[in-house]
């Protein structure tokens, strides 16, 4: 099934990965089970791009399938409780900062969501000013900000240091192509990683998690 | 040689006495003559001016006649935003429903602002050079230009779901391209560069590329009236060489993430390659890097016949220092001329 469902997507065939839907269906697959196929085939198609066995155009579309998928037959289903409670204790705010190109975050959010997260899109083009209204007012700490121009990603480490000032523990992660081409340029601009993909970031973020889940518990411990 | 015969001699893959190297220096004009980039772009006089003094202190083999990309989507109605230190850039895509768009009719070269002065600049800069330096021309292809219109998302869709309406979007795409490509011919430039990132392996799928932007070069490049340099603005292409090669072209702009070697084996001397330095990696790099660098390719392109050094974006960031410029050229002048060593 999952080689099945892998392969449907990566050719772009809404016929086959709707039947496949319908398949797993009607044989009575929980939605966890059918969570987990999505996982680990969303992830493969991940590593294929990661190594340019296949294009973003297919890597966008897969998500795309998918989520029109959940959309026609979890969402209204007894189902869609279940999808809602998942792990929303994850929430990530993303954004796009200064440029209009809006791919990169659209495969970040879709593959964020398919990996059990709750992503709150904060919207493209956003400025210094309108990020630092964010962190304040939202009480954001952890966000992910996507930039396609170099320009914009050497003008981020004004705005993470500004951010910095509203929440000095805020966890801010890095991505689009000018951190891709230099792999060192979140560091030299202050933020705290970055990925190659939206798939690389995912173990970052679960680590990110996960401290602060065991932090929470010697809390408790504590008292 | 000068710089013409010397790009001539590389396109050709003929014998030649340096290894050419083109800087795609465009916004680097407002900063040397203390313009800002909005300003610098407002009128072909300092766009001439900042490509003279550019080249003087330099001394690359090709001076740049076009502006900035952001300028087509505004004369297609859309909004652009200027930055101090970058490319001005494309702002919200203008329609998502691709029907709409089909029904805008294409802009009139001679009625927008920003082309009118790019076709004085490459007059002026025809004007001054002759025959000696080639004047840059460009386009962004048909096929790619709906990333900025659209969005990159609804193009993608598009073009897995609605091929009829995609067929009927690059009508008028390819007419108003081939007639902007030429207009900048007349006007004196030397070659034409068609960004084309849409079509790399790394946004579509070859056999996507051959269904779709691969169709459209072959119908728009036989009508360009100047030698064609196939460019993917960074993304790599290696895998569609082969496709290439089947086009009426004198170069690719290859990438970085592109193995020169096997892509110089793949053209074999059909066409030359450009690039592929990475004008990011050069915003930090110290002079003995780049010199490094610059050596390491000097091998991978030995003996450098069909090969024209040269970013591999089209453009060099501005970030990227007169020290880092002239290091580059000075290697040039001084340690490229063959035999190579």
């Amino acid at each position: 099934m999952k080689e099945k469902l892998e392969e449907a997507l990566i050719e772009v065939n809404y016929q086959n990965v709707h039947d496949i839907f319908q398949k797993m269906l009607s044989q009575n697959f929980t939605l966890p089970k059918i969570l987990g196929i999505i996982r680990t085939v969303m992830e493969s198609i991940g590593k294929k791009w990661e190594q340019e066995r296949i294009a973003l155009s297919q890597v966008y579309m897969a998500g795309k399938l998918i989520e029109m998928e959940i959309e026609l037959h979890l969402k209204n289903s007894k189902n869609n409780d279940t999808i809602r409670n998942q792990k929303w204790n994850k929430k990530v705010y993303t954004c796009v900062y200064e440029d209009y190109h809006a791919l990169g975050l659209l495969i970040l959010n879709s593959t964020l969501r398919m990996a059990g997260f709750q992503v709150i899109n904060l919207g493209i083009g956003l400025t210094e000013e309108e990020l630092c209204n964010y962190v304040s007012s939202k009480q954001i700490t952890l966000l992910l900000i996507s930039t396609l121009m170099l320009a914009s990603a050497k003008h981020l480490k004004n705005t993470i240091q500004s951010l910095r000032k509203i929440n000095p523990n805020i966890k801010i992660f890095v991505g689009g192509a000018p951190f891709n081409l230099q792999t060192d340029l979140w560091e030299r601009i202050g933020a705290d990683g970055s990925g190659m993909s939206p798939y690389s970031i995912i173990p970052i973020l679960d680590q990110h998690f996960q401290t602060i889940q065991s932090s929470q518990a010697s809390t408790s411990e504590g008292l | 040689m000068n710089s013409m015969e010397r790009i001539f001699a590389a396109v050709q893959c003929h014998d030649l006495d340096r290894i050419p190297f083109i800087l795609n220096l465009t916004h680097h004009g407002a900063k040397i003559l203390n313009l800002s980039i909005k300003e610098y772009y407002s009128k072909s006089e300092y766009m001439i001016e900042g490509q003279k003094r550019l080249w003087k202190q330099y001394r690359d083999d090709a001076v740049i006649g076009i502006s900035y990309f952001a300028a087509e989507f505004k004369a297609w109605g859309g909004k652009i935003k200027f930055f101090s230190d970058g490319p001005p850039n494309s702002m919200r895509p203008i329609l998502s429903n691709p029907n709409s768009i089909i029904s805008i009719e294409p802009p009139q070269i001679d009625e927008i602002p920003e082309f009118i002065e790019t076709l004085k600049t490459i007059k002026g800069l025809h004007e001054y050079f002759g025959d000696s330096v080639p004047v840059v021309g460009g386009i962004l292809s048909p096929f790619s230009f709906p990333i900025m219109r659209m969005g990159f998302n609804k193009y993608i869709e598009l073009l897995y779901q609605d091929l009829s309406t995609f067929e009927d979007l690059m009508k008028k795409n390819i007419k108003y391209a081939i007639d902007w490509a030429n207009r900048q011919i007349e006007a004196g430039a030397t070659m034409i560069i068609y960004f084309d990132p849409m079509s790399s392996p790394f946004i579509i799928p070859k056999s996507k590329f051959i269904e779709t932007g691969y169709q459209i070069a072959k119908e728009i490049l036989p009508k360009i009236k100047a030698p064609i340099v196939y460019h993917f603005a960074s993304s790599r292409c290696q895998e569609v060489l082969p496709e290439l090669l089947q086009l009426p072209i004198s170069g690719v702009g290859i990438s970085k993430q592109d193995k020169i070697k096997e892509s110089l084996k793949i053209v074999d001397k059909k066409v030359a390659l450009v690039g592929n330095l990475s004008g990011i990696h050069l915003v930090h790099a110290t002079p003995a890097q780049v010199i490094k660098e610059l050596k390491a390719l000097m091998s991978l392109i030995s003996p450098g016949k069909g090969f024209i050094v040269s970013d591999h974006h089209g453009e060099i960031p501005y970030f990227v220092s007169d020290e880092i410029l002239s290091t580059i050229s000075h290697f040039f002048h001084h340690s490229a001329k063959y035999p190579l060593n």
